[in-house]
């Protein structure tokens, strides 16, 4: 018996929540986008709701997230990072908390590729349609987006701005 | 260096990521339903008091829809009652002879041109059958494959045959039912096309080359497929055959070695001679071949627009069209007459049929030999979905628009028909049928709810639950509609006007019969189901003598509010960003002046000024460049006279001090690689001297509210920032002291209120946030939700904030009120 909308909503609202907020890095918007999602599937339940609500819901927080960007324009940074550099690498904390940083300082399609990949688990060619985009452009906006990361740590420097 | 990859991982699994869940997930997703309906249902009316209420299109069961101008002369788009179907693209279509069917097709996100999409979707398997007389939609029973977008359908009378997977699925339109047939002798490798002709259903290997296996025909009266002979044209592809009075005609394109190496694939064709059952092959084409052929009557033709010269190199040195015309009779190939440029159609519906052929945007007509060109219906999608002729009319169903990006939301579920405009009036149409609506009516209403008159619906007015109130209605409606109920929806957004009349609302307040006795003028006491939320007052009307309601148009919107909340007339002028990007004004008695739109390319606005006089209104933005995000761009903007906007500074952040003398911004640029605050700036707007107060600002980043707020004291000697609290600028000397650390929540906006209380901000999101002292970090009042902006009041008081998605809030020092106005950023 497929579920209510009511009943999808109470249990899957808190991994959606957290999906959006690894994505955005940012928790009001990853709340937005979240409702926003949740009221476009409940909108169209007597369809979705057969099927895979839940990737319908995805699919519509990566694309509110991907797609409000050029008109919205607006940097998102997760967090704080401290005020002055630390470059000791060898405390793990502070290793996660620069990679954090270099995370948000990516553009929101490079996070996206990379939420996908490494949060979603999915295959290159699962992303590429996700995103709608080829395989080719996966692989290398992971690749890019990976070789930023690792240039932005590797310098020992905190992103601040 | 260890690698990236697993630390990656770590990080995206941190439990940090998680965020509180509202405690009824789904009755927050359904308010958002409700706000979404609010705005794109309503049109905000003009004049105050007495307002001309456009009807909502989506209301509209169905409505006749303009003729363009460049259409066929007498011929004009009509919409047709939705059919019982859920957005989708690509549909099979045909038609019987009584009915257009719709069947399958593609509910999934579309895919974008040139990506490479994996379908999230499986092709859906119900359809819909529109009976053109009677202007009714029926639904079909469900084909036991799925029926993917691609599927060609092969009509034999009321049988429509398709070929999918590993079988012939046919679906009987007098019965409703499918049943199948067995897949044509040969390689099951889905190589294989279906068409009807001469009452069988021929199986053509889309491709024949060396590896030749026999095309087929199935005869319904024997109920077996049969070969038919080989072909001349082996190798070829693209292979389509056309019923024609001189027998039925097989084309197909040449395959050449190497294409356009030394010579282009032209179309051949070869005519099957019914007496000798041979193939009689015709005289080469000179074209290439487009989507399909159709015998016209006269001859075949193949409406394809435009040609190919090869490419520059192996190029053919000339363009050869792609489409033109045949005659199996003598095998004379011809050009299309009178063709004009590709790309110069209009909306792309693709159907031929016999004589009928609507193609590339246009219509041709073989007998004239003249286009024209077909326009977009209004309301429709910009990709047409399923096209069909059904006698003398075009059906269009579904099709999709690119403006969300390529999303499920982009799809289509309306039907269009394209002909002859015989739309029954009214007055005409039969009891039962379901016709065309009136166009828009210019309905008129008075309204006013607890004795305030509505002057636009998209406002909700706040109303105290279990609070009874007296709503006034008059109404006057041009002739032939007439006005059958008021009723409420609430917000869940189920109600509204459909196919079926009226559904879902959950109060009538006055019903047919009292309207029969006593006109459309109405005085009724209301009190408003439930506690909190939005409620929609909804005026039903019926059209012509038909019975039972058939539009709806909302009058007003309350909104339910627990306790004593009232509406607060602001005193005193406060700016707005509204949530359509319009700089504005309040005044005194809380209109919404419009003052300047914002363009697009301006980014998102992250602050807003008015100085007391409430002349001088300034805006600021921040935009980032889409790919390389360390490049940004800040711009201060004036609103000037006539809706203009004049840039003033190279900043974003702004705040006017409270006497309206001085503007401090923040600039940005590029630094390390990264967009940084680079300079906290103070121009004087008496002298226009400007001075840097603070050199490059560092330090953690709170992006909500919009931007890196900014704040004056009262007497304008400082200027407060965030970091992990707020951060005090002296402007004289540059000199700065920290406030209390909000470490481990998150400050995200300074305020200076007017008593000199510095607050904070701290928090966001669901369940609110809190306004708390700089200095102590105790609480001075709580918000109730997701926060945008904070200021300081101007009037000596309290402060103004505006939260998600769009609401005014105005915090007086003692409580916190709601102004029904849809800001998304407020000045004090």
């Amino acid at each position: 018996v497929s579920p209510s909308f009511e009943e999808f909503a109470a249990a899957r609202a808190g991994a959606l929540l957290r999906y959006a907020h690894v994505l955005t890095g940012d928790r009001a918007r990853a709340e937005d986008l979240v409702q926003d999602a949740l009221a476009g599937v409940y909108r169209h339940w007597s369809r979705v709701g057969d099927g895979s609500p839940e990737a319908y819901v995805r699919r519509s927080i990566l694309h509110g997230y991907l797609g409000r960007w050029r008109r919205i324009g607006r940097w998102e940074q997760y967090g704080t990072a401290p005020e002055v550099a630390q470059p000791d690498l060898a405390d793990a904390a502070v290793e996660r908390d620069a990679l954090r940083s270099a995370l948000a300082g990516l553009p929101p399609r490079m996070r996206a590729v990379l939420v996908l990949r490494f949060y979603e688990d999915m295959t290159e060619a699962q992303a590429a349609a996700v995103l709608g985009v080829s395989i080719g452009t996966v692989k290398s906006a992971t690749s890019k987006a990976l070789a930023k990361l690792r240039a932005d740590t590797s310098l020992g420097r905190e992103v601040v701005r | 260096m260890t690698d990236i990859e697993p630390r990656l991982r770590e990080v995206l699994a941190d439990p940090a990521w998680t965020l509180p869940v509202p405690p009824d997930p789904a009755a927050w997703a359904k308010e958002r339903v409700a706000r979404q309906r609010l705005r794109r249902l309503l049109v905000p009316l003009t004049a105050a008091g007495s307002a001309a209420v456009a009807v909502a299109a989506a209301v509209l069961v169905p409505a006749i829809v303009q003729p363009a101008s460049d259409d066929e002369p007498g011929l004009s788009w009509q919409r047709l009652p939705d059919p019982p179907l859920t957005p989708r693209q690509g549909s099979v279509a045909a038609w019987t002879g009584t009915e257009a069917l719709f069947l399958g097709g593609d509910p999934g996100a579309p895919c974008p041109p040139t990506a490479d999409c994996v379908r999230a979707e499986p092709p859906a398997r119900d359809g819909a059958a529109y009976d053109p007389v009677r202007g009714t939609w029926r639904s079909t029973a469900p084909s036991p494959v799925d029926l993917p977008s691609y599927a060609v359908p092969a009509v034999l009378d009321d049988r429509v045959h398709l070929l999918v997977a590993d079988e012939v699925v046919v679906y009987d339109a007098s019965d409703d039912a499918w049943s199948s047939l067995p897949h044509p002798p040969g390689p099951v490798d889905g190589f294989w096309s279906i068409t009807a002709a001469d009452g069988r259903v021929v199986a053509l290997r889309q491709q024949q080359s060396q590896a030749w296996f026999a095309d087929q025909a199935y005869d319904p009266a024997a109920g077996e497929w049969a070969p038919l002979p080989r072909d001349p044209l082996v190798p070829a592809f693209a292979r389509q055959v056309t019923s024609t009075p001189h027998g039925l005609v097989l084309t197909g394109q040449a395959e050449v070695p190497q294409p356009n190496s030394d010579r282009p694939s032209v179309v051949r064709a070869a005519v099957l001679d019914p007496t000798t059952e041979q193939w009689r092959p015709l005289p080469d084409s000179d074209q290439l071949g487009g989507p399909g052929w159709t015998w016209t009557g006269r001859r075949m033709v193949d409406p394809a627009l435009g040609g190919a010269d090869g490419g520059e190199v192996n190029g053919f040195g000339r363009t050869i069209p792609y489409g033109g015309t045949l005659d199996p009779a003598t095998g004379t190939w011809g050009r299309l007459p009178n063709a004009p440029e590709e790309l110069t159609g209009g909306w792309q519906a693709y159907a031929i049929s016999g004589p009928q052929i609507a193609s590339g945007g246009y219509l041709y007509d073989d007998a004239e030999e003249s286009w024209a060109r077909i326009a977009r219906p209004e309301g429709a999608p910009e990709d047409p979905g399923a096209a069909v002729w059904a006698g003398d009319s075009l059906i269009v169903f579904g099709g999709f628009t690119d403006d969300e990006g390529y999303v499920v939301e982009g799809l289509s579920r309306r039907a269009f028909r394209y002909g002859p405009a015989a739309a029954p009036s009214p007055a005409a149409c039969p009891p039962g049928a379901r016709c065309p609506a009136p166009p828009a009516p210019d309905v008129r209403f008075d309204v006013t709810v607890d004795g305030r008159p509505v002057t636009s619906p998209t406002d909700p007015l706040p109303l105290r639950a279990g609070q009874e109130v007296e709503v006034s209605l008059r109404a006057t409606a041009p002739d032939g509609l007439q006005l059958r109920s008021l009723v409420v929806g609430d917000a869940d957004g189920s109600w509204g006007v459909g196919p079926e009349g009226p559904t879902g609302f959950d109060q009538t307040l006055v019903d047919e019969q009292e309207i029969d006795a006593a006109g459309t003028s109405h005085d009724v006491a209301w009190t408003p189901a439930g506690t909190t939320g939005l409620r929609f007052l909804v005026a039903l009307f019926s059209a012509g003598e038909r019975p039972g309601a058939s539009i709806g148009v909302v009058l007003a919107t309350v909104e339910l509010r627990a306790g004593t909340d009232q509406v607060l007339v602001p005193a005193g002028s406060v700016a707005v960003v509204l949530r359509d990007r319009t700089l504005a004004r309040v005044d005194g008695s809380g209109q919404v002046e419009p003052l300047a739109q914002l363009p697009e390319d301006v980014g998102e606005p992250d602050a807003v000024a008015v100085d007391p006089s409430g002349q001088l209104v300034l805006v600021s933005a921040l935009s980032y460049d889409d790919d390389d995000a360390s490049v940004c761009r800040a711009v201060v903007l004036q609103a000037e006279a006539g809706g203009e906007l004049r840039r003033v500074a190279d900043g974003a952040s702004l705040a006017l001090s409270a006497d309206g003398r001085q503007l401090a911004y923040f600039r940005y640029a590029t630094v390390d690689g990264y967009c940084r605050r680079t300079a906290l700036v103070v121009r004087d707007l008496t002298t226009g001297a400007e001075s840097t107060v603070t050199g490059l600002v560092d330090g953690p980043v709170g992006s909500t509210p919009p931007g890196w707020p900014v704040s004056w004291s009262p007497d304008g000697t400082e200027i407060a920032h965030v970091l992990d609290g707020a951060v005090v600028t002296d402007v004289g000397t540059g000199a700065t002291r920290a406030t209390r650390s909000f470490e481990g929540s998150r400050a995200l906006a300074p305020a200076w209120l007017p008593d000199g209380t510095l607050v904070v901000l701290e928090g966001c999101c669901i369940g609110g946030g809190s306004v708390r002292a700089a200095d102590t970090g105790q609480e001075v009042f709580a918000v109730p939700g997701p926060l945008r902006s904070i200021r300081p009041g101007r009037d000596g008081s309290g402060a103004w904030l505006t939260v998600e998605p769009a609401g005014l809030l105005r915090w007086d020092g003692r409580s916190l009120r709601r102004i029904p106005v849809e800001a998304v950023l407020s000045s004090g």
